[in-house]
């Protein structure tokens, strides 16, 4: 049995961390990644060993034992008592948790892998000189993740979750000297740091639904009194939840939009959304651990744990309103982020866009019951957007060496946006003579730019090939894993008679199609459109296996959530039964007879989606594939007059931010500062010039009275002593005589 | 009881003590001086005689004070006496008023 020694997955590469930057095994760079790797693969070990054993206890088993808080699926430890409770940490292992371990272990394991080449350790002159200290954040961002999906309850769940936000922090600044050129006034300035910018975004935005998320449990735990699932997942919790108001409002509904404003910071939904594109500035491995595959997942488990809540919300007959306003938020959200993939030149901002859009898909599926397909599709896609953003790595490693290649070898090659940092004087002023760049430009130096690849499938086969398993996965072609838990999404909807919903799947999942297209024709299909796409060179072995990896996993990982085709033979579905029983925790009977229901291929919602993905690629192929686009060419879609600015502006949310909230929150800043200067600074300052006023009489006071009286004492007392010596005469008579008068004088005074 | 009255004793002792002292304050020789203070020692002796006798004849303090006044002038002029040769063996003088060295 191993399921008690849980706690020991997050603490491996906490471990390593510690060793890492304490011990200083940061001198070797190789033994630090070997480091990180190992812990994280003893990690992935016990991980798939206790699923194993999960399997074989069965999964109904598990998750009654964990609800009912028994060892060894659910190991806890009295932490502080609580009020009338005792507050407890440890470990909570049901069939969702166990399976995020399997699958972050796995694909945090590849990338693990992977980063190793991209930071370049083959070639000891142009490491990354922040090598070990990259690996240390990824094993402390691995643990974060980890103990997030084994917390027994928010408030410890709460705390994984802020060490994440630390870690993508840290991993997305982690060029934090990378500098950013902008063109301004009619030349290129360098302006703050871009890297280091794109951090703070990202920290500061998923602040904001983070404050969210500690009210809502704070709220939880005032209301129901706690945040332990295995307390939560009771039935008569989840019915006393349903009886409280908060304000006139029923208190679940208050408690769910506040959970779901954390998971819409940390999963980037439409309003905070902002900070993922921008985060793409981090290494790649950063973009595909943190913003692909895990991270932003945890948004969507946090909502997966928290579903009793969200399904118990809502009225008899009527839809919960939290389930109702994630799954409208994540509609719009799948949409509107996938147009703004349309028009991206980056070939990660595309990536980001469309994971932004998956992650909306996902939410949609939550909320519209789909809970299974929800968690089904948060598993598919991180192992085929992990193999996206790592292929998408290689492919900028690839147009890097092409460039360097192009420009000759006389550029130190440290990472992929270093170069930018380097560049001379005369290249600089080269720039400032280039005019203003219309949207469908981009520079000639640029590695991420799509406009400036074209035709690496010859010079990159193992990283195209891989790349086109991932894209096929993510576009819903049949086999892949996309397709199956996509098409489980969709049929849901549709099965319950959401026909919104469901069209709205079917457009993201044209729209993702298509901008997918877009993607691989600019950047594997047509001929090099620069020097740098004709010299790009294939990614070393210890990256482009983790790709060879991925790509299997992204192909039939998708099979375990297959549906029941067969019928009487029963070779789909197993993911189902596996998780059947888990979103219905503590809501009754009637519901889990729904949950465990079979579920079998519509052929019609499939055929649909297929229709549309087909129809993206179609569209993909017309535009991009028939005909390449040549070099400088200008980008077919740009031709389109307002919808182009629209989406390549991505809808001016930035702009609207930084002129609403942002100059906001700089104007109270002013506003502060000028409280702070010219009031509070004030009273300081008066407080301060009447004590000096004080202490002035004061230090007057002492030194004249105080230290006079002390000085004229000591001088009068020698004063009298050069006086008072004058009587000393050395005449023994004239003290004879004295003594004489004095006895007269006692003996007169001494008289009766 | 005697036919002199005690006043008259104290008259003698008082003026042989008035003497001594006259001589201890001005006589510049040290010899001269430790006389002077002899005389007055010798003026208390009357003194406590005649008290003795006057007012406690039955009681020996009297004596015994005297005797013990007598012993020590003795040995005080013996140490005078000696401070005084060692005094001018390296001063050449016993005039108190150039044995002043002992002074601000």
């Amino acid at each position: 049995m191993l399921a008690q020694y849980a706690l020991l997955i997050p603490l491996f590469p906490l471990l390593s961390f510690f060793a890492i930057v304490v011990l200083g095994f940061n001198r070797n760079k190789r033994l630090s990644s070997n480091i990180a790797i190992g812990a994280l693969a003893l990690s992935g070990i016990l991980s798939y060993l206790i699923f194993i054993q999960a399997m074989g206890v069965g999964a109904d088993r598990v998750l009654e034992a964990a609800v009912n808080g028994e060892a060894p699926w659910a190991t806890l430890w009295n932490w502080a008592p609580l009020g009338t409770s005792t507050f407890q940490v440890g470990t909570y292992l049901d069939p969702v948790s166990i399976l995020m371990l399997v699958m972050v272990t796995t694909v945090g394991l590849m990338i693990f892998i992977y980063a190793q080449g991209y930071m370049g350790i083959q070639d000891p002159a142009h490491t990354d000189p922040r090598y070990s200290r990259f690996f240390a954040f990824l094993s402390l961002f691995a643990c974060g993740m980890l103990g997030f999906v084994i917390s027994p309850n928010l408030i410890q769940a709460l705390v994984f979750w802020e060490l994440m936000g630390l870690c993508s922090f840290l991993l997305i600044g982690f060029w934090f000297d990378n500098p950013k050129r902008v063109y301004r006034n009619g030349r290129w300035t360098t302006v703050g740091v871009e890297n280091s910018n794109a951090a703070k975004k990202a920290f500061l935005t998923t602040r904001i639904g983070d404050v969210g998320l500690f009210l809502g449990i704070t709220l939880l735990s005032m209301i129901g009194g706690s945040t332990q699932w295995n307390v939560l997942y009771q039935p008569e919790t989840i019915a006393r939840l349903q009886e409280m108001t908060f304000f006139g409002v029923p208190a679940l509904i208050v408690i769910c939009l506040l959970l779901f404003m954390g998971a819409v910071g940390k999963s980037a939904q439409f309003p905070l959304h902002v900070w993922l594109p921008d985060a793409m500035a981090g290494p790649t491995p950063v973009s595909a651990m943190i913003h692909a595959a895990t991270m932003v997942a945890a948004g969507v488990f946090l909502i997966a744990r928290t579903y009793p809540l969200f399904a118990a919300a809502g009225a008899e007959g009527q839809p919960s309103v939290p389930l109702l306003t994630v799954a409208v938020i994540g509609a719009f959200t799948s949409v509107f982020a996938a147009s703004i993939g349309f028009a991206q030149a980056d070939i990660k901002r595309i990536l980001a866009f469309s994971t932004i859009s998956q992650l909306g898909l996902m939410f949609m599926a939550l909320g519209t019951g789909a809970w299974v397909a929800g968690v089904f599709h948060m598993l598919t896609h991180a192992f085929f957007k992990a193999l996206l953003f790592l292929g998408s790595g290689s492919v900028i490693h690839g147009m890097e060496h092409g460039l360097h290649h192009a420009h000759g070898e006389s550029h130190a090659h440290v990472s992929p946006t270093h170069h930018e940092a380097e560049m001379e004087d005369a290249e600089m002023e080269l720039l400032e003579r280039v005019p203003e760049m219309k949207s469908w430009e981009s520079e000639p130096d640029d590695p991420q730019s799509v406009y400036n690849m074209g035709g690496l499938r010859h010079r990159m086969p193992a990283t195209f090939w891989t790349y086109m398993m991932g894209v096929l996965a993510l576009t819903g072609i049949p086999i892949w894993a996309g397709f199956w838990s996509k098409d489980e999404i969709l049929a849901h909807a549709f099965e319950t008679g959401q026909y919104g919903f469901w069209l709205v799947g079917l457009l993201a999942t044209f729209m993702t199609a298509f901008y997918m297209a877009r993607q691989v024709f600019l950047v594997f299909f047509g001929q090099p459109r620069t020097d740098a796409a004709t010299h790009a060179a294939e990614s070393v072995r210890s990256m482009t296996i983790p790709l060879m990896v991925l790509a299997v996993f992204s192909t039939f990982v998708g099979l375990v959530g297959m549906p029941d085709i067969v019928g009487p033979f029963h070779i789909g579905g197993w993911l189902h039964h596996w998780l059947a029983l888990v979103p219905t925790t503590g809501l009754g009977e009637e519901a889990v007879a729904e949950a465990t229901a079979p579920t079998s291929l519509n052929v019609l919602v499939a055929g649909a989606a297929l229709g549309a993905a087909g129809l993206g690629w179609l569209v993909g192929y017309l535009l991009y594939g028939r005909k390449a686009l040549p070099a400088a060419g200008r980008d077919p879609l740009s031709r389109i007059p307002v919808i182009w600015d629209v989406l390549w502006n991505k809808y001016w949310v930035d702009q609207f931010y930084s002129k609403t909230f942002i100059a906001l929150t700089m104007l109270l800043a002013r506003v502060g500062n000028f409280i702070d200067r010219y009031i509070i600074d004030a009273i300081v300052n008066l407080f301060g010039g009447v004590t000096r006023w004080f202490s002035s009489i004061f230090r007057w006071f002492d030194s004249t009275i105080v230290d006079g009286a002390v000085n004229w004492l000591g001088l009068g007392t020698g004063e009298a002593g050069q006086w008072m010596r004058l009587l000393q005469t050395g005449i023994v008579q004239n003290y004879l005589l004295v003594v004489f008068v004095a006895i007269v004088l006692i003996a007169f005074l001494l008289r009766r | 009881m005697p036919s002199i009255p005690l006043q008259w004793y104290l008259i003698v002792a008082a003026a042989l003590f008035c003497i001594g002292l006259y001589g201890a304050l001005v006589r510049r020789n040290a010899v001269a001086i430790l006389m002077g203070v002899e005389l007055m020692l010798n003026a208390v002796n009357i003194n406590l005689v005649a008290f003795w006798r006057y007012i406690t004849p039955t009681n020996m303090n009297g004596q015994v004070f005297a005797i013990f006044i007598i012993a020590l002038a003795a040995a005080e002029a013996a140490v005078g006496l000696a401070l005084f040769i060692a005094i001018y063996r390296t001063r050449d003088t016993v005039n108190v008023e150039e044995i002043n060295l002992l002074k601000f």
